[in-house]
């Protein structure tokens, strides 16, 4: 006897039996299945996977693989199922919803402008037929909704694209005036009040609901209440040929009003996460009157995910139930996807078959039309269905993958890639063989098995249309409403799945980073530590030692000899005529002025002996004060005079910008001297134009930036002029590379209190570096004790450490 | 997807001006219009300055009121900025006034309070960076902070000679140290600094980085 | 050297000087509050004579004098600035974006001045000088110490340089990692650099030494000037 194995539990059942005897599950489906079942029943679910033992492979599988096999597994069934079944059951509960929130954007001020509108374009448009007239004769042209409506309303922009679009390629149907209420919903949901009403998930829907509820039901979706981008690309496709049916001018308002997506409100509305999907929803809203798109050119995904949805695994891919899914879950990704996969004309064929008799719809879809029919009585009489998807268009619109640019490059690309790889496709499951796949994939690929609920849809074939001027026709696509009606796009749950070890992750990361936005409170240290100790003892060496050395006034240590970058200043110096102007620059801070004192004391007291014209600048607000300072302190044998024989310019702000500035035009930058007085009037200075004209440049600073913006700012700008630097110890390494550039950027170089004294020993001068250097030297040599003994310490001190630790090990 | 341009007056003005004053580096032609920005820059410089003054003036005077051990510090230091202005603006009456511009009070309080504290800051540093070079071998002994070490003891020994013990081979060390690897150091690193430069100012001048926003 | 007291107010100043220098030198047996006493009197005291300066040296003759006694190019050119300069204090009120423009100008106008700086002053004199110490032309010595010298100083250069050059190669699936190359170039640069800041270590404890050495020698002074008769008055 022949055995019929479940899809769902795997058990042998007799032949005969339509449902299983184990776990009732229907084992005979509805239909027949399409080509390729005899291939593709060979991966059903109910044979026997091959006995592999892959559990251990699994642990090496990455989180992400095990949530997809733990989602896909029939025996565990995700956390999210839940709420997949609900998005289902939801759909069943939309009319409800529809009813109990009404659209907000339906009122009587948007009929009036609208009539307005409608009148104006009736005006315009009057002398122009329509050519789908002649190509749908037999269709009468009946707008289902329309009005009179004034441009006056409308804004310009939008006066001008109609008038653009409509008047030059397509001529809209006109319609009785008293149907208003579709193209007040068409125009809802971009409309004015759609706009500053603010999107919560279930207001931004209602207007799918209104439009698939009273537009569709009349049955008509001509051109005109197509989107105008819509039209306008079948006009672009067709050219001249296609023109809609000639028409009251009441009813371009529907295009009119669907153009609303592009007006500014809409562009300006601010999306919130919740908000920034609903353009999906929207989507799907236009996408759902068209027709829904045939299961086969389904991507892999959403027959997974269909899959999921119902809790059952369907032995093939099954055409006509996909049908019924794309009605419900393919329209949340809009147009692009759907109306993307309408490549071919064979993609259309669905629609010559696909019906589905009121008898055989599930009891949700039969409630929902009972209550559209008593909303809309007469309307099955009045209207008529014009199909976009008809023969004549059919060809226009397949010929060419009309939205494939509107389609998401990943989207697209994902789509065609997965088909591809996966093999998931009625074509390329026939390819694969059962024996060639590991059990663990076999167990979790998405398999369907077909239920009830699909199994009266897929008797869409033999749908006879029951109202209209089709009546009694067969195989055509169906008017009524609940079969294309639009839904209200389920709420997708968008929860992460967090598998455990990365909630653990996340967990470790969220202490981390609490624990450092805590301020942590310095620990209290006790009154005597070690470090403090040594501290101490540290300030105590330093400070005796210097101390000593001022004590006694006998000289242990030798002075520096001088270094070469000390002799060319020495000797650019000396070569300056008398009352030369010098621009000396006073850069340092007053922190520093101990050691800054002491390098230039001798290079100034040479400037001086050579009788040359000082002229002082700073970049630093305390500059002014330091230059009176020093000349006080370390140049009163000298009794230089302000405004005679030098001349203090001040504070120069800004930097390397205020530099830059007073390179370029020194006189106007700097017009007085520090007190008040005209600075250039002295003669040496009356020549200077630029910093050029300076007979030497000395640069005096603490700061290596300082050093480094006077170079890059002032010694492009130089020609002849050298430019030289006594700097601070601490910033004799980075202005050294300019010293011993090829060319040199820098001159000549002092640095640090050995060039300091290493200059006053070159102009034979005692001064107040050589002051110093018994102590700077017993410094030094105070601290490289300190640091030799300390790193001997350190070295034994570790060696202690790592005794102790093998010694711990060891034990 | 939302494209949000904050203050586009602000970027457009950064980026004309500095444009004109990099141009100017390049172009002769360029030049006046530079030196005049370059002169606005300046005087701004000057009032930001003064701007930041009143701002750390106002945050202590803020700070003053919370009843914290802070404000009393905030306190000292509002007294001691007044104090230091109000001399300032007298010495600058008496400079305008009576043309006696040696502002001798306003450089007591520099000489005498100023010079003093910020020397002496930079004298404790000599005993906190003897300190931290103890501490470095303790912390972290490894190749490079060996010689770290070595080095910052060979340059600091290499500077000085004895007078009656001589160690050339210490001074030449420390000569060929400071004058060739650290200038080759000193030089990549001046380099690099000039190429941060230039990027972060080219970043500005192109309005994407706008830190005047605020 | 001694304290040059001429006057009263000298005197009273180096005694002051005396002992805010003591107060900052507490610091070295730990934090407390006559440090922080120092150093809030010396934060307000430099931001204070900064403001002093600045309008005195800079804001007065620059801005005011010119607006009031000036020309009529001068005046219009100081109204010119004196609309910013307003703009700019807004950053200090609660209307903080009407001042963005002013510093829109300082900010574009500081960093031009940078970029063209660096370009002109650092990069290409840099670059040249770097390739110009194995040029025997530019340097005029032959010798292989020379030659030896100015390529560890190329080397140098380099080297420090790729350290700091971040840029990786990723490839699905791996963890970005520098090329092979760059990485062991930034080894050796990484002895340059440490090199390098070894010295700038040793610079700057040497400046702070002479800063150490310039007060205490004050202390001394004070002490033997001052202090001794105090003493001995007492």
């Amino acid at each position: 006897m022949a055995k019929n194995n479940c899809p769902m539990c795997g058990k042998p059942n007799p032949e005969d039996r339509e449902v299983c005897q184990f776990c009732e599950a229907r084992l005979k489906p509805l239909v027949d299945s399409p080509a390729g079942d005899e291939d593709t029943s060979s991966l059903s679910p109910g044979s026997a996977p091959s006995p592999m033992d892959t559990g251990e492979l699994e642990r090496t599988l990455p989180v992400w693989l095990q949530d997809a096999r733990g989602t896909t597994s029939p025996e565990e069934p995700s956390p999210d199922s839940s709420q997949e079944e609900d998005w289902l059951a939801k759909f069943q509960d939309s009319p409800d919803s529809k009813k109990a929130e009404p659209p907000p954007i339906t009122e009587e001020g948007d009929q009036d402008w609208l009539q307005r509108i409608r009148a104006l374009e009736a005006e315009e448009k009057n002398s122009e037929k329509s050519a789908v007239e002649k190509s749908i004769p037999e269709e009468k042209a009946v707008a289902p909704g329309s009005e009179t409506v004034s441009g006056d309303d409308l804004p310009d922009w939008l006066l001008e694209m109609e008038g653009e679009e409509t008047g030059e390629e397509l001529e809209t149907p006109q319609a009785s005036p008293e149907e208003e209420a579709p193209m007040e919903t068409t125009a809802s949901p971009f409309g004015e009040d759609a706009e500053e009403t603010s999107f919560d998930d279930d207001e931004a829907l209602d207007w799918l609901d209104e439009e698939a509820g009273e537009d569709d039901p009349e049955g008509a979706v001509p051109g005109e209440d197509l989107p105008d981008w819509l039209l306008e690309m079948k006009g672009e496709e067709t050219g001249e040929e296609l023109e809609t049916p000639q028409a009251s001018p009441e009813e371009e308002v529907p295009m009119e009003t669907t153009a609303s997506p592009f007006e500014e409100d809409a562009e300006e509305t601010s999306f919130d996460d919740d908000e920034a999907l609903d353009w999906l929803d929207e989507e799907a809203g236009e996408d759902d009157p068209e027709g829904a798109v045939p299961g086969e050119d389904l991507p892999d995904w959403l027959l997974e995910m269909k899959g999921e949805e119902t809790g059952r695994e369907p032995e093939t891919p099954d055409t006509t139930s996909v049908e019924e899914d794309l009605e419900e879950s393919a329209s949340p990704f809009g147009e692009d996807v759907a109306e993307g996969l309408l490549d071919e004309e064979t993609d259309l064929d669905w629609l010559d078959e696909g019906e589905s008799p009121e008898e055989e719809m599930p009891d949700w879809l039969l409630e929902e039309k009972a209550s559209e029919d008593v909303e809309h009585p007469s309307e099955d009489e009045e209207s008529v269905f014009i199909s976009p998807f008809s023969e004549e268009k059919k060809g226009e619109i397949a010929g060419e993958d009309i939205f494939a640019d509107d389609l998401p490059q990943w989207l697209s690309e994902a789509s065609d890639e997965e088909l591809a790889e996966e093999g998931l496709s009625g074509k390329d499951l026939d390819d694969i063989t059962p024996g060639e796949l590991p059990g663990w994939v076999e167990a979790m690929r998405p398999v369907k098995a077909p239920s009830e609920e699909d199994s009266e849809l897929l008797d869409e074939e033999e749908y006879v249309e029951s109202s209209g001027p089709l009546a009694g026709m067969e195989n055509i696509l169906p008017a009524e409403a609940g079969i294309i009606k639009a839904h209200k796009a389920a709420k997708q749950s968008f929860k992460l799945k967090v598998a455990e070890s990365q909630q653990q992750y996340v967990n470790l990361l969220e202490t981390m980073v609490a624990n450092e936005e805590k301020t942590e409170a310095a620990p209290a240290q006790p009154l005597i530590s070690t470090q403090r100790v040594l501290r101490w003892l540290i300030a105590l060496v330093l400070f005796l030692s210097i101390g000593f050395a001022f004590s006694s006034t006998q000289e242990w240590f030798s002075y520096p000899f001088h270094q070469e970058e000390t002799r060319s200043i020495n000797e650019a110096i000396q070569a300056l005529p008398e009352a030369s102007p010098v621009l000396v620059a006073f850069d340092y801070e007053p922190a520093l002025s101990g050691e800054m004192n002491a390098i230039a004391a001798g290079v100034i007291d040479h400037l001086m002996l050579r009788g040359t014209y000082l002229t002082f600048v700073s970049t630093s607000p305390t500059g002014p004060v330091l230059v009176e300072n020093f000349l006080r302190t370390t140049q009163a044998q000298h009794k230089y005079i302000h405004g005679q024989q030098y001349v203090n310019l001040g504070y120069i702000p800004g930097g390397a910008a205020g530099l830059l500035s007073f390179v370029v035009s020194p006189q106007n930058i700097m017009p007085l001297a520090f007190d008040g007085a005209d600075a250039w009037k002295m003669q040496p200075l009356q020549e200077i134009k630029s910093i050029a004209d300076f007979s030497l440049v000395l640069v005096i600073t603490d700061d290596a930036d300082t050093a480094r913006i006077w170079v890059e700012q002032v010694q492009p700008n130089l020609t002849s002029t050298p430019l030289m630097m006594a700097v601070s110890a601490q910033a004799e390494p980075l202005v050294r590379p300019y010293y011993e550039a090829t060319p040199q950027q820098v001159a000549g170089l002092v640095a640090g209190l050995p060039g300091g004294t290493s200059y006053e020993q070159l102009i034979g001068r005692g001064g107040l570096a050589q002051g110093y250097w018994n102590a700077f030297s017993i410094g030094i040599i105070a601290a490289g004790v300190v640091l030799l003994i300390s790193g001997v310490a350190n070295v034994v001190l570790s060696q202690i450490d790592n005794k102790r630790k093998y010694t711990e090990v060891g034990k | 997807m939302k494209f949000k341009f904050r203050a586009p007056l602000a970027t457009a003005i950064a980026m004309s001006v500095g444009l004109v004053v990099l141009s100017g580096y390049f172009i002769p032609a360029a030049e006046p219009l530079r030196f005049i920005l370059l002169r606005v820059g300046m005087v701004l410089a000057a009032v930001a300055l003064l701007v930041g003054v009143i701002n750390l003036l106002s945050v202590h005077i803020r700070k003053m009121a919370d009843k914290d051990s802070n404000s009393w510090n905030s306190f000292i230091l509002v007294v001691a900025l007044l104090a230091t202005l109000g001399i300032g603006f007298y010495d600058m009456f008496k400079a305008y006034m009576y043309g006696n511009p040696n502002f001798e009070w306003t450089n007591w309080i520099f000489t005498y309070i100023q010079r003093p504290i910020e020397t002496s800051l930079m004298a404790v540093m000599a005993v906190s960076l003897v300190y931290a070079a103890t501490y470095l071998l303790r912390r972290k002994m490894n190749y490079l902070a060996i010689g770290f070490f070595f080095i910052v003891l060979l340059v600091l020994l290499g500077s000085i000679s004895l007078s009656m013990m001589n160690f050339p081979i210490l001074k030449d060390i420390r000569s060929w140290i400071v004058h060739i690897p650290a200038v080759g150091g000193a030089r990549g690193l001046l380099l690099g600094i000039a190429l941060g430069t230039i990027t972060t100012g080219l970043r500005i001048i192109m309005g994407t980085d706008r830190p005047y926003e605020g | 050297m001694n304290l040059a007291i001429a006057s009263l107010a000298d005197f009273v100043g180096v005694f002051l000087g005396f002992i805010l220098t003591l107060l900052v030198f507490s610091y070295v047996l730990g934090d407390n509050p006559l440090f922080r006493l120092a150093a809030h009197i010396f934060i307000g005291v430099s931001a204070g004579y900064a403001a002093v300066i600045t309008i005195y040296n800079v804001l007065l003759p620059q801005l005011i004098f010119p607006l009031i006694y000036g020309g009529e190019g001068e005046t219009y050119f100081s109204i010119g600035m004196l609309i910013p300069s307003l703009f700019l204090f807004a950053k200090v009120t609660p209307i903080k974006r009407a001042g963005n423009w002013a510093m829109a100008i300082l900010v574009g106008i500081g960093a031009a001045a940078a970029v063209g700086g660096a370009i002109t002053g650092t990069l290409l004199p840099q670059t040249i000088g770097t390739i110009n110490s194995i040029e025997p032309s530019a340097t005029g010595d032959t010798t292989w110490a020379n030659w030896l010298n100015a390529g560890i100083i190329i080397l140098g250069t380099i080297s420090t340089l790729i350290y700091f050059h971040f840029g990786v190669r990723s490839k699905p699936g791996r963890i970005p990692k520098r090329f092979a190359f760059i990485e062991k170039i930034g080894k050796i640069g990484q002895l340059f650099i440490a090199t390098t800041f070894g010295v700038l270590f040793a610079g700057i404890y040497l400046a702070a030494l002479t800063a150490l050495i310039e007060r205490i020698s004050f202390l001394w002074n004070f002490i033997k000037e001052i202090g001794l008769q105090l003493l001995a008055s007492v």
